[in-house]
């Protein structure tokens, strides 16, 4: 452009404003606003300060003595009553016991509780241990219970409600008798509220009102083996020994403080940075580690692999109010169409165990006579056949994208028996608002329960009123087994019934098959006594690491 | 004139700021997943009166337009309410945990782009199709087609596993973490004057830094490469150079000049792209940024946190590019802020 452009284009501008902006304004401006950005920093401190999140350097030697954990997912929040998540939960499991724990067995022990006794099919009375002290010193008494209890069943007015609401059941009231003595009432009997107590850990009342729910969501104090020093979201949860812990359950020995200086747990997300932090030493424990990743650990110089069953059941669910699954023949084939073998032993790396059921084998009430799950090419055809589709059927099996792989070898594993199957991907939120309106004929998913105990997985899924019955399944005695098996206070009489409903499930066939993954985690030689546990948790109490 | 002409595009970005927000809430209610289904995921016993209960705590349960209109309201305020998935925490203070780390990578990963890509420009003009220029466009060929994530990993295996020169993941050495001024941890290190924590996360940013810069780079080094070879044939350069000008001059003073006017706003947009772009590499590094927490918040429908994450983009396009257009006004004389 010439000279005469620039005239024109300044004109234009001179039309407006009677002064122009040159180099030199600019200059001189970028120095004013240099100076302006300056300031910054220290806005961006008072913006930070002002969220309270003051924090000085972490000390050397807490660092060097700390044991360093790798975290599948991120952590939302530490408040352990306004979560869902498996790895906010086995964070501050840490800080924070529980009246009731689980070891390593998956056997209930009391922890903050001593003893509970049932009155009247509707009344647990929990005696609590003595003398515990929260990591901000005060004592630990029956009021705090009664709070913890409180909020997660909403009986606190003006706090947000828990998403742990359910895990407390039909629990009604907490009854503070004296310190150290507390009553659970319940609607009816309910006979899994111990099972369900390692869910809840127990928070100091004085302090959560001191400090208010959002400050103790991002400080919260416990009774655990460690205590907060340091929380940066999505980057570190740095903890430290609590030296006057009262040493936990004597059911879990060893009973005292913990032997490691500190935990530092970090999110790291993508797994390939998980597996390659632990090679590297940056970190050394790595949890959730995929089962096409577990060889790589197994072949590290420095790591193993800690195994445990799974709790989750994954499972290819069918749609019985709908063709071709309406037909019980229909589904029969199905389950005898999928070949088990090839998806545990070839995608999943054998790192999974197919099963008859939706319940795992650790699950009260497993029945273990059921058969194991195999493929039967000639009945499978029989019964398409018989049902009137000799060509074979065609179906779509439904599934979010993490599990495509699997879809499709189950998918492939079908077409010997006469199933012609797609695999449709779908985005998660997708999928699910799809199940819960019945939309979807074969679909593959999955339900935790880590609980194990059937209350918590079978009812959700087959009772005709189930949130999760995404089968349409109705059955009026598995309804009544069902019901009857929740309010029934004598263990044998639960798992006679929770046996039954197994079995009408395997006759009705409402899902066709069923697998759980192991829990795998990659551990540094220097780490003793550090497990992969069923339930995801990484109790830190009795770890300990040498160099 | 500088007042007037701030004024007025602050002023823009009203409009702006209220079309990318309706927009955003359109898409997010649209978009099938439910934030209380997300909360309570696949497992234990869930009921209906538990979702219709959390439902209504958090205001889902009203008429779409009436949700907008409370969002609005709150945004105006700078607040943006509670975070759906980040339970009893406020968007506020969500975001702001974060916008140290995305401002620290993002403004290291701009520092490489500009140093590598503006020199290795030049020099790569002055004898085009000479074995640099060859060198940097093979560079930059790699630079743009190498997938962020494939490039990070890659350096990652070379320089954090076999070499261990750098560290893989995270922000900063724990045992070294500066006093805490703005949480940005390199700034925190100057300002306290600690530097052994200002190298710690240095080292850290080098990995994630290079990963992002490289398309960046690539992408500016092209654009000055091809703007300095048509300026260097203009008359005036013959000029400049038969006035017995020294060589330097004639290209850092008055060829370059010329040539970054082009390259100016395609920085902004690269800027732009780096700040909003960036989830894939915070993935991989771990790094705390605000690119993973938009992934993540819309994967969980945390409406509320996408609104102000995207917000917070929206607003930084449209800084950049009126830091674009002053720069524009100070290299090229005919073009004037009116």
């Amino acid at each position: 452009m010439g000279g005469a452009g620039g005239d024109e284009i300044r004109q234009r501008s001179l039309g407006r404003s009677p002064t122009k902006f040159t180099r030199r304004h600019f200059l001189r401006e970028s120095m004013r606003s240099a100076a302006v950005l300056g300031l910054l920093p220290s806005a961006l401190a008072m913006l930070s300060s002002g969220c309270g999140r003051q924090q000085r350097g972490l000390r050397p030697e807490l660092i060097r003595g700390s044991l360093r954990v790798g975290l599948e997912a991120d952590v939302q929040t530490l408040d352990p009553a306004m979560h869902r998540s498996r790895t906010v939960e086995a964070v501050v499991r840490n800080i924070c016991d529980g009246l009731v724990a689980r070891d390593a067995q998956m056997r209930y022990v009391p922890q903050l509780a001593v003893s509970w006794t049932v009155e009247e099919e509707v009344r647990w009375i929990f005696k609590l241990r003595e003398g515990v002290r929260f990591h901000n010193g005060d004592a630990f008494t029956a009021e705090d219970v009664k709070f913890t209890i409180d909020r997660i069943i909403g009986a606190i007015p003006g706090l947000a409600p828990s998403p742990r609401k359910d895990l407390l059941g039909p629990v009604a009231a907490a009854e503070v008798i004296d310190d150290y003595t507390l009553a659970l009432v319940t609607e009816g009997p309910y006979p899994v509220l111990h099972k369900k107590l390692v869910f809840q850990e127990i928070c100091p009342k004085a302090y959560f009102e001191s400090v208010g729910p959002e400050e103790f969501g991002r400080k919260p104090v416990g009774t655990g083996p460690f205590r907060l020093v340091d929380w940066q979201p999505g980057e570190r949860i740095v903890l430290e020994r609590f030296e006057e812990y009262y040493g936990g359950s004597p059911d879990i020995p060893p009973v005292g403080p913990a032997a490691l200086a500190g935990v530092i747990f970090r999110p790291l997300e993508e797994s390939a940075t998980r597996l390659a932090s632990l090679e590297a030493k940056e970190i050394e424990v790595a949890v959730q580690i995929p089962p096409d990743q577990a060889e790589r650990v197994d072949g590290m110089a420095q790591a193993r692999l800690s195994v445990a069953p799974g709790t989750r059941t994954h499972f290819v669910g069918l749609n019985v109010t709908r063709k071709p699954f309406s037909d019980r023949r229909v589904r029969e084939a199905m389950r005898y169409a999928i070949d088990p073998k090839p998806i545990v032993e070839r995608f999943l790396l054998g790192r999974a165990r197919p099963l008859p059921g939706m319940l795992v084998p650790l699950a009260f009430g497993y029945d273990d006579s059921l058969p194991e799950p195999r493929q039967d090419v000639a009945r499978a055809k029989a019964l398409l056949k018989e049902a009137g589709h000799s060509d074979g059927i065609g179906v779509t099996l439904d599934c979010e994208a993490g599990d495509k792989r699997i879809a499709e070898a189950i998918v492939g594993s079908m077409r010997a028996a006469g199933v012609r199957a797609g695999v449709r991907v779908w985005e998660r939120g997708d999928l699910l608002d799809q199940l819960r309106q019945r939309q979807r004929d074969m679909f593959l998913t999955s339900w935790g329960n880590s609980s194990l105990d059937p209350s918590g997985i079978l009812p959700v899924l087959f009772r005709s009123d189930g949130y999760a019955n995404y089968f349409g399944y109705h059955d009026q005695r598995v309804d009544r087994l069902l019901e009857e098996a929740d309010r029934s206070m004598e263990p044998e009489v639960r798992a006679r019934k929770y046996v039954q409903v197994q079995g009408i499930l395997h006759e009705d066939i409402p899902t066709c098959f069923h697998f759980a993954q192991e829990e795998l985690c990659g551990v540094s030689d220097g780490v003793e006594n550090f497990h992969a546990r069923s339930d995801g948790m990484l109790p830190m109490h009795d770890v300990s690491m040498h160099t | 004139m500088w007042g007037r002409f701030l004024r007025q595009r602050l002023l823009q970005l009203i409009p702006v700021l209220i079309g990318v927000s309706f927009i955003v809430f359109l898409t997010m209610h649209l978009t099938p997943g439910d934030p209380i289904e997300h909360m309570l995921g696949q497992a234990g016993r869930i009921t209906q009166e538990q979702i219709d209960e959390l439902r209504a705590h958090y205001g889902l349960d009203r008429p779409l337009i009436v949700q907008y209109g409370l969002f609005v309201g709150n945004a105006v305020r700078g607040e943006f309410g509670p975070s759906y998935s980040h339970h009893g925490r406020t968007v506020r203070s969500v975001v702001a945990a974060r916008l140290p780390a995305t401002l620290e990578l993002t403004v290291f990963a701009f520092v490489i782009a500009i140093v590598f890509a503006i020199p290795a420009g030049v020099i790569a003009s002055l004898r085009p199709h000479g074995l640099f220029d060859r060198l940097a466009t093979v560079g930059a060929l790699l630079g743009i087609s190498m997938p962020g994530f494939w490039l990070g990993i890659v350096l990652m295996i070379i320089f954090g596993l076999q070499r261990h020169w750098l560290p893989i993941s995270g922000r900063i050495d724990l045992a070294l973490v500066p006093d805490y001024v703005t949480g940005i941890h390199t700034l925190d290190a100057l300002l306290t004057a600690n530097g052994p924590a200002f190298w710690s996360a240095l080292k850290h940013l080098a990995l994630p830094g290079v990963a992002m810069a490289a398309p960046m780079a690539a992408m500016v080094m092209r654009m000055v490469r091809s703007s300095m070879i048509g300026v260097l044939a203009q008359d005036y350069v013959q000029f400049a150079r038969a006035k017995g000008l020294p060589e330097t001059t004639v290209v850092g003073k008055h060829a370059l000049r010329n040539a970054l006017i082009p390259t100016v706003n395609l920085v902004a947009l690269q800027t732009g792209l780096l700040l909003s772009g960036n989830m894939i590499i915070e993935t991989v590094f771990q790094f705390p940024g605000l690119g993973k927490l938009a992934v993540d918040a819309i994967a969980a429908a945390d409406y509320p946190l996408v609104q102000a994450v995207v917000l917070i983009y929206a607003v930084s396009y449209v800084l950049l590019n009126l830091v674009a257009d002053a720069l524009h006004a100070a290299l090229d004389p005919r073009v004037q802020i009116a």
